[in-house]
This record gives structure tokens, C-alpha cells and sequence, in this order.
């Protein structure tokens, strides 16, 4: 039991001396595509997404369970192509709306619809 | 948002403040294996090697002696170091006011007797293989310049004018960062650098001493117009237009900036929208208010006029 004393004394030792935060890196680039293109062209700053930690703004519709959804924005069936079309030019579909059209490739378009069309609602507790 | 590169150096200075880094950890490094070896002997050791570590004489060498020792060096090292970087040695060939403002940057290009050529803000351009001299000032509170791929970290103290020379050695973008703490959304207050080739940056600053075009298509005209009647104009600047509001950044070439809400995100139409909508949510406490007032095709019609504005 000695021994279990002393390796208590050396792990409390070292635990002081190892006490930080750990926090993660904001440009590690890893990860879904869909997700960077979203980081990229900065779509948090009207968005909740999840997965997109910062930023998270309630100015457009949450995206939480947006793969559920039967419409999108109320006017397009929920399918891969209308998604890829509405993100880069909603103006086409809701011409009074907030969201103006944004300059993305089609490619970016489609990993965006591919990975929100993922997202489904949370279980109620 | 993309946080500064801290040792990847682009400038004769940050490669001596990188070296200095690196230099300082493996020292770090070894005194703390040291002492992790002499911790295992401390508690598993024999009688003999606990004995002989307790020694008086172990005690005042290795306890006493070799920190001051190591420690002096570093110092010395340290400050004969930084004695060369803050010299001056270069001549500056530009000078830059950079003022720091709760929670973005005005940046102010001078003429060689202090007047100002051009206004602009969070965005600071300068030509590769010169030595830029900024004077950093602040309008608030204390702010702290830096771009640690360029050069050392330099506060910014109200009532005072702190000389920092920048360099850079390689055309190419560059992040900054606020980094002495002035408030709530301190950590949200970015900088980009932008070096140029000096044929580029010349170019780039003739171009910018003029006021951009006047709108072309319809919404962003109807954009230009809301930029006046709704407020956005009491606190920005669009050179060329009534627009004259001292109190917040410049706006007159906007949608040429790499990055909005000072060095924090991608600027594109989304981003311009969401951030004049609501940027309390993006950068809480910044002093820009909500524009939730405005309606949805108006919103449109601005972030039209804003990134045109270029």
C-alpha cells in the first residue's frame, strides 16, 4: 500500500502542474464539407445550425431538424436540388424576403443541401 | 472566425520573436523533465538516491545555483533580443495611424508631414519588403496591436503614441488581434493585414483616394438611398455621398473588405444582411443597434448597396 501512496502523491503532483482549459482550435479545417462551406460563407451569422458553433443568430429560421421539414421557406419541396437552389438565390422563390441571393459554387451548394437535409429533429425528453 | 497564426513568422521580427519562443520552450522543456526525474526519485527512489537529493549541497545547486543561472541567460538573451527589435534600424518608408476604437480599428494612412491621405478601418494594407511605422493610438481604453506573423504585440494607451514597426516579407493576408482586454466583445475585435507587391500597393492606394461609382443597378440604388433616410449614415462614412458619420467605422469601399465586424467574418451579401439586422447577436455589446426595423426587401436592398461598394 506503500506504493499506491506514493503513486497518489506523484498524480496530485502532476495534476496541479497539468491544470488548464482545454479548447479546441478555431481553424482546424476537418469535417463534413457541407459544414466548412457553411463556416465559410458565414451562414451562423443568421442562422442556428447545428454543428456551426459561432456564430449563432435567430435572425433567419433556426435550422435544428431542418432534414424533417417538409418545405423549405414554406414554398419549395424538401429535396436536394431545391435546397441547392434556394441557399444560392432565395430571392427567386421569396422576393420579399430577408435572405439575399449568396455567391457560393454549385458544389458548395450541394454539400450544404446534403449535410442540412441530414439534421433531424431531437427526441423530446 | 480565424484566430492569428502565432509561430508561423512572415517578417524579420516575428521570425526573432518565434525563435525566441521556440528557444524558450525547449528550455522549458528540459527543466521540466528534470524536475519530473527528480520527482520519480523523490517518491520511488532508493534510500541512497532520496538521501542524496535531500543533501545540502544538492539542494543549493540544483535548487539555487542552476535557476539563477538558466534564468539570467534567458534574460539576457531575451532583452539583447527585443533591444534589436524595437531599435528601429529600418527607416520607415509609410506612416499609419492606427487608432484603437471599442471594438475595431480606424486606420489612418499619412502623408509625410501627418495629414491624412485616406481613412479606412479594419483592413490595413501595406507593400512587401517595406517598414511600415504605425502610430498607435486610442480613442477609449487601452487596446494592444497585433499580428503576430509581422511583428511584436504594442499596446495602444489613451493619451499616448506607441511606434510599432511592421514589415512583411511575403505578399499575402494576415490576421490580428486585439490582444489587451477592453470590454465585452474584445475577443471579437479582429485585423486584417493585407501586404501587397509595392507596384500593387500603390495601384491599390491611388484607387482607393477616390470615392466608388455610384450604384448601377436598382436595388442597390434603392440601397444608397435607405443607407441615408434610415441612420446608417449618421455613424458611417461612404465617401462620395452625405454619408458622413464619424463614430463607426468607414464604410466607403466595404464590399472590398475580406472580412466584416472587424476581422471576425466572411463578407458576402448573407453576411452583410444578418450583420446590419442584427449584429448584438454576432458581436454582443458592440455599440451598433439591432436594424430589425427595417423589412426584408429593404434589408436586401442595403446589403446590395454595401457589397457593390467596392
Amino acid at each position: 500500500m506503500r506504493i499506491a501512496k506514493r503513486v497518489y502523491l506523484l498524480l496530485a503532483t502532476l495534476g496541479i502542474a497539468g491544470c488548464s482549459d482545454v479548447q479546441t482550435s478555431g481553424s482546424a479545417r476537418s469535417g463534413d464539407t457541407g459544414l466548412l462551406a457553411m463556416e465559410d460563407l458565414g451562414c451562423g451569422v443568421c442562422h442556428v445550425i447545428p454543428g456551426v458553433s459561432w456564430p449563432q443568430s435567430d435572425v433567419g429560421p433556426s435550422l435544428v431538424g431542418f432534414g424533417n421539414r417538409a418545405f423549405v421557406a414554406g414554398v419549395l419541396p424538401n429535396n436536394r436540388d431545391n435546397v441547392a437552389s434556394f441557399i444560392q438565390n432565395a430571392t427567386a422563390y421569396v422576393d420579399k424576403g430577408a435572405m439575399p441571393p449568396i455567391k457560393m459554387t454549385g458544389q458548395q451548394a450541394r454539400d450544404i443541401a446534403d449535410y442540412l437535409r441530414k439534421l433531424q429533429t431531437e427526441a423530446s425528453p | 472566425m480565424n484566430w492569428p497564426l502565432v509561430l508561423d513568422p512572415a517578417s524579420a521580427d516575428a521570425t526573432q520573436i518565434a525563435n525566441l519562443s521556440w528557444t524558450l520552450l525547449a528550455v522549458v522543456g528540459v527543466v521540466f523533465l528534470v524536475v519530473c526525474a527528480a520527482l520519480l526519485v523523490a517518491v520511488f527512489g532508493s534510500s541512497t538516491w532520496r538521501s542524496a537529493l535531500a543533501k545540502h549541497g544538492t539542494i543549493l545547486v540544483a535548487g539555487f545555483a542552476v535557476p539563477v543561472v538558466v534564468l539570467t541567460a534567458l534574460l539576457a538573451y531575451s532583452l539583447v533580443l527585443t533591444r534589436t527589435l524595437s531599435s528601429g534600424a529600418d527607416v520607415p518608408s509609410m506612416r499609419v495611424q492606427v487608432t484603437g476604437e471599442m471594438w475595431w480599428w480606424r486606420i489612418d494612412y499619412l502623408s509625410s508631414d501627418g495629414q491624412t491621405i485616406l481613412r479606412e478601418a479594419n483592413e490595413l494594407h501595406i507593400p512587401v519588403g517595406h517598414t511600415v511605422a504605425l502610430e498607435l493610438v486610442s480613442a477609449d481604453v487601452i487596446h494592444s496591436f497585433w499580428v503576430p506573423q509581422l511583428g511584436g504585440k504594442k499596446d495602444m494607451i489613451p493619451g499616448r503614441r506607441n511606434i510599432l514597426h511592421l514589415s512583411a516579407d511575403t505578399p499575402g493576408i494576415y490576421q490580428g488581434q486585439c490582444a489587451e482586454f477592453c470590454g465585452g466583445p474584445h475577443a471579437l475585435m479582429g485585423l486584417t493585414v493585407i501586404a501587397h507587391s509595392p507596384v500593387d500597393f500603390d495601384q491599390w492606394l491611388l484607387r482607393r483616394q477616390n470615392a466608388p461609382q455610384p450604384p448601377k443597378d436598382v436595388l442597390a440604388q434603392k440601397g444608397a438611398e435607405l443607407f441615408l433616410t434610415t441612420g446608417c449614415a449618421a455613424c458611417h462614412v461612404v465617401r462620395g455621398t452625405a454619408a458622413n458619420g464619424e463614430a463607426g467605422p468607414d464604410l466607403t469601399f466595404i464590399g472590398a473588405r475580406h472580412k466584416l465586424g472587424a476581422g471576425i467574418l466572411p463578407n458576402n451579401r448573407g453576411t452583410l444582411a444578418g450583420w446590419v439586422a442584427d449584429s448584438q447577436a454576432i458581436k454582443p455589446g458592440n455599440r451598433m443597434p439591432r436594424y430589425n426595423m427595417l423589412t426584408g426587401e429593404e434589408l436586401q436592398a442595403i446589403s446590395a448597396y454595401l457589397e457593390q461598394l467596392r
